[in-house]
């Protein structure tokens, strides 16, 4: 008789909606893993840059781009389009770019010729001039990060 | 005809299906229905976003070699200003100005005019502070008799060309009261810690340049500072209501005056005088400074600007998040010392917000935290990491255990605070909603609290905990437990993300630093920093969540 009542509480049906049952609370009382965020990038670490050592960051083969104004050398990889190869603004890629973009001009002969000597002073330029220079700076302190500085290249003993 | 026939057999296999419901089918039914509808009805939202547990902090993206990058908490982004103001609005300024920094007098001036409606209208009622005198007696202060001291005292000292004012009493609304008539009156105010030893007093006060004394009746032996510090030309004995009677003013020694603060509020009680004083934003406040008691046993003479103290309030003011901030139904009772820069900023941050504020003159690192709050029935707590430890380790503190501290971990690990238990509502700390810890440098390491033990604290209290790293040259904090945050990290130290107030790096090995848990020492920076800047002694590391540890 007790084996009969126990087969009837064992119906299909039974069994069915006992193991849903036991499905749900078993997903209610799981324990939670609390949620993770990925990981960011590494902080950058800021460096000096000489004149020739900077200038390896041009943005050839997905390199970042660099470039260097009055001593100040900021990471403008998110402008790659324009400061990148192909991009109107790639000579001052790698390169300082202060007598460039103070003259609002693009060409091999605003860029410092001589990697091994003192940093272009640009104690020449007109105030008009200045002031664009001033104006780019402070758009490249807004939206660029600065990585490093620049500053000339020093013979040692070593060398 | 096939199609008939599937259909047929189908349906009469689901009615043979069902047609073994019985009794127990139903209740099977009951119970999985019951099951799937209790969470939609008891179910909360965490307290806060799991994301902002999971990053707790914001990190430059630029380091220099040899140190870690800066963190910085999460209201402030990389190249904005740290929180320095309260961003006081005077009246019938603009209505979406950003206000001023303010200083101590306006926190003051905020205690006085009480709540203030969403136009700006002031509701009329006012926070409190009350005095525990032992174990039955509350003493319940107007905030307008405090001003009358606070003018009083101040115009005494002014009247005496007093310059710097030492002040030596337990936590009290004296002590408060000189700090505020400093700030208004323009002299500075140095708090020298209550119950030291005689000689070790005279030492303290031979190094400060005070001019005037305000200390408990008789702590003070008068002779013998007299001849260690040859400054000080006046003394405000303040006397505790039982011992009024006695002639405290009365045989001093040649050269030295002696005032009692009581008596000084009697004689000068006139309605002009329990008015605060007006807006005056030409004048500074002066600093306050604090004997701070250093890893060596010896103090350290502490000056906190004005501006130091003001930063480090509204950053603590800030780590309440917006439906937890403090309110005039809050009242905050301080475990700790007032002449202990944390226990003094929240404080006055508490004034700041009329809450009101409950002092006990028994405070320090070792205080029964059930018998301190007895009577005030405090909502907001500052207990000292040693009070917390000899609190669980007494034998009258019964831990929950089985289904119970089970429930409530899940809670938390859920994101919500369990309801307060019986055993809690029947204690003194049953209205206790945020219990404040700080956990200073200067402390051994042995002191420290566990996350495992905030964790136990916090399902035995059903109260939300910050615990705060902080060090004598920081106003404030350095570091506070994100009160929201209930994950239970084991046995690591966790002081949670730096405070709006200030920036964190860590400096060491340039192997230890290019990793996304840096270890080292800890730089600190920012407008709560006496000074700037300072390194402490001992060592943190980031954790994944960017929130500090201690080693």
């Amino acid at each position: 008789m007790a084996l009969k009542n126990s087969y009837a509480i064992a119906t299909p049906l039974n069994i069915s909606i006992f193991l849903i049952l036991l499905t749900i609370v078993y997903l209610r009382l799981r324990p939670s893993e609390p949620p993770k965020l990925p990981q960011g990038p590494k902080p950058i670490v800021f460096q000096t840059f000489t004149p020739r050592t900077l200038l390896k960051y041009n943005g050839q083969d997905n390199s970042p781009v660099y470039l260097a104004v009055r001593g100040k050398v900021y990471d403008v990889s998110s402008g790659r389009n324009f400061y990148g190869p192909g991009g109107p603004y790639e000579n001052f890629a790698g390169r300082d770019a202060t007598r460039g973009l103070a003259c609002q001009s693009f060409d091999e002969d605003m860029l410092t010729k001589d990697l091994d000597g003192p940093l272009d002073d640009c104690a020449d330029l007109s105030p008009d001039q200045l002031e664009n220079l001033n104006g780019w700076i402070e758009r490249f302190d807004e939206k660029y990060l600065i990585v490093g500085k620049l500053v000339p290249f020093k013979k040692t003993d070593f060398h | 005809m096939s199609a008939e026939n599937t259909a047929e057999r189908i349906d009469a296999a689901i009615a043979e299906f069902f047609s073994s419901w019985d009794i127990f089918t139903t209740i099977l039914v009951i119970v999985l229905a019951a099951v799937l509808i209790y969470p939609l009805l008891t179910g909360r939202d965490p307290d806060t976003h799991p994301f902002l547990l999971a990053r707790q902090a914001q990190i430059a993206r630029v380091r220099q070699p040899g140190q870690s990058a800066v963190y910085r908490s999460i209201d402030i982004p990389h190249g904005f200003p740290l929180r320095a103001g309260l961003g006081v609005k005077d009246p019938g300024a603009p209505r979406w100005t950003a206000g001023r920094p303010g200083d101590l007098r306006d926190i003051w001036r905020a205690a006085v005019r009480g709540p203030v409606k969403d136009d700006g209208t002031p509701t009329g009622d006012q926070g409190k502070i009350l005095t525990i005198l032992g174990r039955e007696k509350v003493v319940e202060h107007a905030l307008d008799d405090l001003t009358l001291g606070i003018n009083v005292i101040g115009q005494y000292v002014k009247r005496n060309n007093g310059q710097s004012v030492a002040v030596c009493l337990s936590n009290s609304v004296e002590l408060l009261s000189a700090i505020f008539a400093g700030s208004f009156y323009g002299f500075s105010t140095t708090l020298i810690p209550y119950g030291l030893p005689q000689d070790k007093l005279n030492s303290l006060l031979s190094k400060t340049s005070a001019d005037h004394v305000i200390a408990e009746a008789g702590v003070l032996d008068l002779d013998a500072m007299q001849s260690t510090s040859q400054s000080i030309k006046n003394v405000i004995w303040v006397t505790k209501p039982s011992s009024e009677h006695m002639q405290w003013s009365a045989n001093a020694p040649s050269g030295l005056s002696l005032a009692s603060w009581h008596d000084l509020v009697q004689k000068n009680h006139r309605s002009a005088n329990s008015e605060v004083l007006p807006l005056d934003k030409d004048s500074q406040v002066p600093p306050v400074s604090i004997f701070c008691p250093a890893a060596n046993g010896g103090y350290d003479l502490v000056k906190y600007s004005s501006e130091n103290l003001i930063s480090g309030i509204a950053a603590l003011q800030a780590t309440l998040a917006r439906a937890y901030k403090l309110s005039s139904s809050d009242i905050l009772h301080p475990t700790t010392s007032l002449t202990d820069s944390y226990t003094l900023c929240w404080t006055l941050a508490a004034l700041n917000s009329n809450a009101s504020v409950s002092l006990n003159s028994v405070a320090g690192d070792n205080v029964d935290l059930l018998q301190a709050t007895a009577l005030s029935r405090p909502t907001v707590v500052i207990a000292s990491p040693s009070t917390v430890q000899a609190y669980l380790k007494h034998p009258d503190t019964t831990l929950p255990s089985g289904l119970s501290k089970h429930m409530s971990k899940r809670t938390l690990r859920a994101g919500t605070m369990p309801a307060k238990s019986a055993v809690t509502l029947s204690s003194s700390l049953a209205r206790l909603r945020v219990l404040l810890i700080p956990q200073s440098t200067t402390l051994p390491a042995n002191t420290r609290l566990s996350s495992a033990t905030l964790h136990t604290l916090r399902t035995h209290l059903q109260c939300r905990i910050g615990y705060a790293l902080t060090t004598p040259l920081v106003a404030g904090a350095v570091a506070q437990t994100n009160i929201l945050d209930y994950r239970d990290k084991g046995d690591n130290v966790c002081v949670g993300a730096p405070l709006s107030s200030v920036e964190i790096s860590l400096s060491g090995d340039e192997s230890a630093m290019d990793s996304h848990t840096p270890r080292g020492k800890i730089t600190i920076k920012g407008p709560a920093v006496v000074g700037g800047t300072t390194t402490l002694d001992i060592e943190g590391q980031i954790d994944h969540d960017h929130t500090l540890l201690l080693h």
